[in-house]
């Protein structure tokens, strides 16, 4: 496209340009057209958002896996690790949260409640989002491990924030066994840094919160440890994602 | 949770299964969708925006960013970050109704395009593709691309504005 002349020319790329399929020229006069303040273009990205939601919601529906819904929603608090006051805290937010949806779909009154019930619990809502605020934050970075054998997952880094791990197809740890997550440095012995428990589809999610030196940490890696042992060096390593 | 998962679960995954075609991933990431959604269920007015186009537009976005991260285009996790306030969803405003008006509108009107109109609306919305990827996949110059996207997407634009404005 030679010739964007006025709103309407870029009106034709907008559903593209929320996609991020544009070229590059494309994109930066669109973005340089925006940054004017242009008020009716502003309006047109959002009817582009719409009419990209209308359009994808035309997929045929494929059905889930029955686990799918249990793993989602154990992501929302059964993961277990030894910090027991962090996840008192995430359990009772994370609940408190649950039931402001349920309201929040319900109907308008309800709705309501929910932003009062959100409100309240927002000191327990802060801790329970550092997964979040870690996944989304710029400059985090995506490491997968194990695709497409048992485990895996992935591994989020940010240098500021710390380190969430998403893991899958984690066998139920053998009787008197639990599974531990340590921080590999590039020199020097293994931290252990997280207990943790697999949901019954085999997924967990651990968070290590705190700044991360790229320079210094080796890897993230996943341990089944004797219950009650002294945690020193990683006794039985599953697997190790590179960082 | 539950009950957003129980209502939308199905369709997001099916947005992201139709993208990476694999279960696996499209299981990751349908996790990762609903981090997403739930760390900004909050900045979400319900009187002011429907839900559904926003969860859609951001388990999209997760699909993208995923194919692109694979076919090492350049991408970083928070590139769709500022199209995914749930604030732009607020001129959605409206009954359930006419978003299933307007759905059904762009259905009938993707079965008026041609094979070539489909297919390319099938590359960009359903797998992400770029005008450019889409020219070297079909074999057809760049400017055809472009021409056969602007046309059908001009076709489908104005059965849903048509359809709204009923």
């Amino acid at each position: 496209m030679n010739n964007l002349d006025n709103c309407a020319d870029f009106r034709e790329l907008y559903e593209l340009y929320s996609l991020g399929l544009l070229d590059a020229s494309e994109k930066e006069r669109i973005d340089e057209h925006l940054a004017a303040g242009c008020e009716q273009c502003r309006a047109s990205i959002e009817q582009a958002l719409l009419q990209n939601a209308i359009l994808s919601g035309t997929v045929t529906l494929v059905k889930p896996p029955a686990h799918l819904r249990q793993r989602v929603l154990a992501g929302f608090g059964e993961a277990r690790p030894r910090r027991n006051w962090f996840w008192a805290f995430a359990l009772t937010a994370a609940a408190c949260f649950l039931a402001a949806i349920g309201l929040f779909l319900q109907n308008r009154e309800l709705q309501t409640e929910m932003a009062q019930a959100t409100r309240r619990n927002a000191l327990e809502l802060a801790r329970v989002a550092d997964v979040s605020r870690i996944l989304q934050a710029p400059g985090t970075r995506l490491v997968t491990f194990g695709p497409g054998a048992a485990p895996h997952g992935s591994v989020f880094v940010h240098a500021k924030l710390g380190i969430v791990m998403v893991a899958g197809t984690l066998a139920p740890a053998p009787a008197g066994w639990n599974y531990e997550t340590w921080i590999v440095p590039a020199s020097g012995a293994p931290r252990a840094v997280e207990a943790f428990t697999p949901d019954a589809n085999g997924s967990a999610i651990t968070i290590i919160p705190g700044a991360v030196d790229p320079n210094s940490v080796k890897a993230v890696a996943v341990s089944l440890e004797p219950a009650g042992a002294t945690l020193q060096k990683p006794t039985k390593v599953l697997f190790a994602a590179a960082i | 949770m539950a009950v957003l998962y129980d209502r939308f679960g199905g369709l997001l995954y099916s947005i992201i299964f139709r993208a990476v075609r694999d279960q696996s991933t499209a299981e990751d990431l349908v996790q990762e969708t609903f981090f997403r959604i739930w760390n900004r269920i909050h900045t979400f007015d319900a009187e002011k925006g429907r839900l559904e186009p926003w969860l859609v537009t951001v388990a999209r976005n997760r699909a993208f960013d995923h194919l692109r991260s694979v076919r090492g285009a350049a991408t970083e996790l928070t590139s769709f970050d500022e199209l995914e306030r749930a604030g732009h969803f607020a001129i959605a405003s409206g009954p359930r109704a006419d978003h299933v008006v307007q759905r059904r509108a762009v259905e009938q009107a993707l079965t008026s395009l041609n094979e070539t109109q489909r297919e390319v609306i099938e590359l960009t919305h359903f797998e992400g593709m770029t005008q450019a990827e889409i020219a070297d996949k079909l074999h057809k110059p760049l400017g055809t691309v472009k021409g056969l996207v602007r046309s059908a997407l001009r076709v489908l634009r104005e059965a849903a504005e048509g359809s709204a404005a009923q």
